[in-house]
Formats: structure tokens, C-alpha cells, sequence
């Protein structure tokens, strides 16, 4: 075919795409809903849930896990279009980091050192670096389906971005249930279970991404 | 509808000139030959094309069309493992009338032949006998939007052979 032969298709076809963003808050509700389901369908809610809804150590889980799922949601959107860079979404990414470093150095300030191995190693480690990627799987899946469409240049780090955004809105979710409330246990195992899921996040979108 | 059809099929060519002459440039530098030119071209049209829509009308457009140009061309390279940095930095984007004619080009590549005959046959009537689409309706006997959307549908799949075309002949050299 030449290339006017082919331009002359290009010019019939109306069919547009829908913006990337406009893709993404089309489709993103249903599968958060559908994480936060799952998570009251299977562990639910912890038992002291009303008890400790106003604590600092629950609110912190909560601005935490919120700050970077709000922050890798605009890095992605960028991330989706030709050449973008975070920009000024990388300011996030440092004050959810310094965030999640005070409550650490607050609590390792504020409590006996012996402590700190049985707070930093908790009792559900396990449980919560198989809820966190689990509950992270839809979100995952629906913003690599919004990326397919868009136009990502770095795959991989559209993917892993997708991975970041996917275990924060997971790691919120489980804040919810989970009852290890040291910043110690959130750094180790929350932050193990998110490099897991966006490595993962890295890896589909090396596979996926492409176009 | 024809009018504006005709005026981004303009806006379409003007490019072509364009981009031309620039993938040429770096083709060249990279060894690749002339017989590669057409077909980058057309990926790269296509791309440009079919991720239209992640262009914000608030930003500019050359930017935009660089990256879409230096991706594609990286792409390329990456396939044929050559694997270099493609310098984009010092592109002018000239809509200007010169720019090279097109060559004679068979299709090496097959690129059409690895298509579904349904595709192949919508594509035959509107790019290469030029039908409109409500012609090509009627000769399909599809309505117009089955046709809108067979055709949209036929140039995702397009873009898609070129790029397995693509590994696939980087497989072949690796053995």
C-alpha cells in the first residue's frame, strides 16, 4: 500500500479515542469499588474499626496509603501520554515519603527499644503481603487497560507507576482491616507489598504497553 | 464531514513530507536502507494517527509529534537491535510543499498479506480504489457505522503487523 493509499484511510477514520484522562475516571470507580468489596467480603473491617477510626496511628495508615494512591494516580495520567514526565507530581511522592519517615522516627522516639523488633515484625506480616497485592489486582488491570489506549513512551514505567497507584489504593483498603498499627510494620511490610506490586506493575507493562 | 476528512488528510501529507525527510536522516545514520523508509513512515503515521486523541489541545503539537516520531524510530531500531540513542533534539518540523515524492514500493514485507481478508478488503476499497464510506457500505452491504468501526478496527490491526513484521525479522537475523 503507499502511503497516500494509506493516508486516505487515516482521513476516513473518525473514530477517535477518548482522552486518556477521560478513560481513566470512566473506568477506575468500578474496580475500586469492587477491591473495597472484596476486602469487606473476605477479612472485612477490623473489629475495634469505630474504636480506633480516630486514632493517630489508624489515621496515619489511612494519609499515608491515601497520599501516594492520590499522588501515582496524576503520575500515571501523566505517564500516559507522549514524552510526559511526573513533573510537579513528584513533590507528592516526597512529602508521602517524609510523611511515612516522621510517623517512623515519632514512634521509634516514643517507645522502648525493645519494642521496636515485635511492633516492626507484627502479627499478620503475612496476611498482609498476600491482601495488599490481591486487592491491588483490579485497580492494576483497569489502569493498564486505560494505558493500552493511551500512548505511553517508557512502558515500564507507565507499568510500574500503574503498580504504585494499584498497591497504594490496596494498602488503604487493608488499613482498614489490618490491626498492626506501628509505623514500623507500615514501612516494612506495606512498603515490601508495594515493590512487589510494582515490579509486577513494571513487568505487565513492558509486556503490555506497547504500541 | 468530507470537508474536514479532506483537510486532515492535508494536514496528513504535509506531515509525510516532514517526517520523510527526518526518519530518513536518522535511518541513515543507524545503516538502515532505503527499503525500511516507507514502512517507517507509515508506523509512524499510523501512530500518530491512532493516539491523536492523548494530544492536549493545550499543549504544543511539535512536541507531541516528536516524541510520537522519536518512539516509533526507537522502536524500530530496538527491534533490529541497533540499539542507539535516537537524537531528536535538532528537529524542524518544515510543513513545507518540497520534501521527497514517494517511491515505487512492493510490498517486501507483506505487510497487507497478513491481514484477514475482511480487513484487507475494506482497506482495498477506501485507501487503495478511494471509496467513501458510504460507498463502501453499499459494495460491503454493511451499514456506515459497521464500517466506521470495521475500518477503525482494520488500522489497530495494521499497526499491530507492523510491529510483529518487526520481531519477526528480528528473530529471523538472530539465527
Amino acid at each position: 500500500m503507499k502511503t497516500s493509499e494509506l493516508i486516505q484511510s487515516l482521513a476516513a477514520d473518525r473514530i477517535q479515542e477518548r482522552r486518556p484522562g477521560g478513560s481513566f475516571w470512566r473506568l477506575l470507580p468500578a474496580p475500586l469499588l469492587l477491591a473495597a468489596a472484596l476486602l469487606l467480603g473476605t477479612a472485612g473491617l477490623r473489629e475495634d474499626f469505630a474504636l480506633v477510626a480516630s486514632t493517630p496511628r489508624f489515621l496515619f495508615k489511612i494519609a499515608v496509603t491515601l497520599a501516594l494512591a492520590v499522588t501515582a494516580c496524576g503520575a500515571v495520567l501523566r505517564l500516559s501520554r507522549p514524552d510526559a514526565r511526573i513533573g510537579g507530581w513528584a513533590v507528592g511522592f516526597i512529602a508521602a515519603g517524609a510523611l511515612l519517615i516522621a510517623g517512623v522516627l515519632v514512634e521509634v522516639a516514643n517507645t522502648p527499644s525493645d519494642t521496636w523488633a515485635m511492633r516492626l515484625l507484627g502479627s499478620n506480616a503475612t496476611w498482609c503481603l498476600r491482601m495488599i497485592p490481591m486487592l491491588a489486582a483490579l485497580p492494576l488491570a483497569a489502569c493498564l487497560y486505560v494505558l493500552r489506549k493511551a500512548a505511553p513512551t517508557s512502558p515500564v514505567r507507565a507499568g510500574a507507576m500503574s503498580g504504585l497507584f494499584a498497591a497504594a489504593v490496596g494498602a488503604a483498603l487493608y488499613a482498614l482491616h489490618c490491626t498492626d498499627d506501628s509505623p514500623l510494620f507500615v514501612a516494612t511490610w506495606y512498603g515490601l507489598a508495594a515493590v512487589l506490586t510494582t515490579a509486577v506493575g513494571a513487568l505487565l507493562g513492558r509486556w503490555l504497553l506497547d504500541w | 464531514m468530507e470537508g474536514d476528512d479532506a483537510a486532515y488528510g492535508r494536514l496528513l501529507e504535509a506531515l509525510t513530507r516532514s517526517l520523510r525527510v527526518t526518519i530518513r536522516a536518522r535511518l541513515v545514520r543507524s545503516g538502515f536502507g532505503n527499503a525500511d523508509l516507507e514502512d517507517v513512515v507509515q508506523e509512524t503515521l499510523l501512530a500518530i494517527h491512532l493516539k491523536r486523541h492523548t494530544w492536549n489541545r493545550h499543549e504544543r503539537f511539535t512536541p507531541w509529534l516528536t516524541a510520537i516520531a522519536r518512539h516509533k524510530l526507537v522502536d524500530v531500531m530496538r527491534r533490529a537491535h541497533r540499539r542507539r540513542a535516537v537524537p531528536m533534539d535538532d528537529v524542524e518540523w518544515t510543513l513545507a510543499e518540497q520534501g521527497e515524492e514517494e517511491g515505487s514500493r512492493e510490498d517486501v514485507r507483506n505487510i497487507l498479506g497478513r491481514l484477514d481478508v475482511r480487513r484487507r478488503r475494506i482497506l482495498q476499497l477506501v485507501s487503495i480504489e478511494g471509496h467513501s464510506i458510504r460507498d463502501a457500505a453499499t459494495v460491503l452491504e454493511m451499514s456506515e457505522v459497521a464500517v466506521r468501526v470495521a475500518l477503525h478496527r482494520t488500522l489497530k490491526a495494521l499497526a499491530v503487523v507492523h510491529r510483529k513484521v518487526r520481531n519477526d525479522e528480528s528473530l529471523n537475523e538472530d539465527q
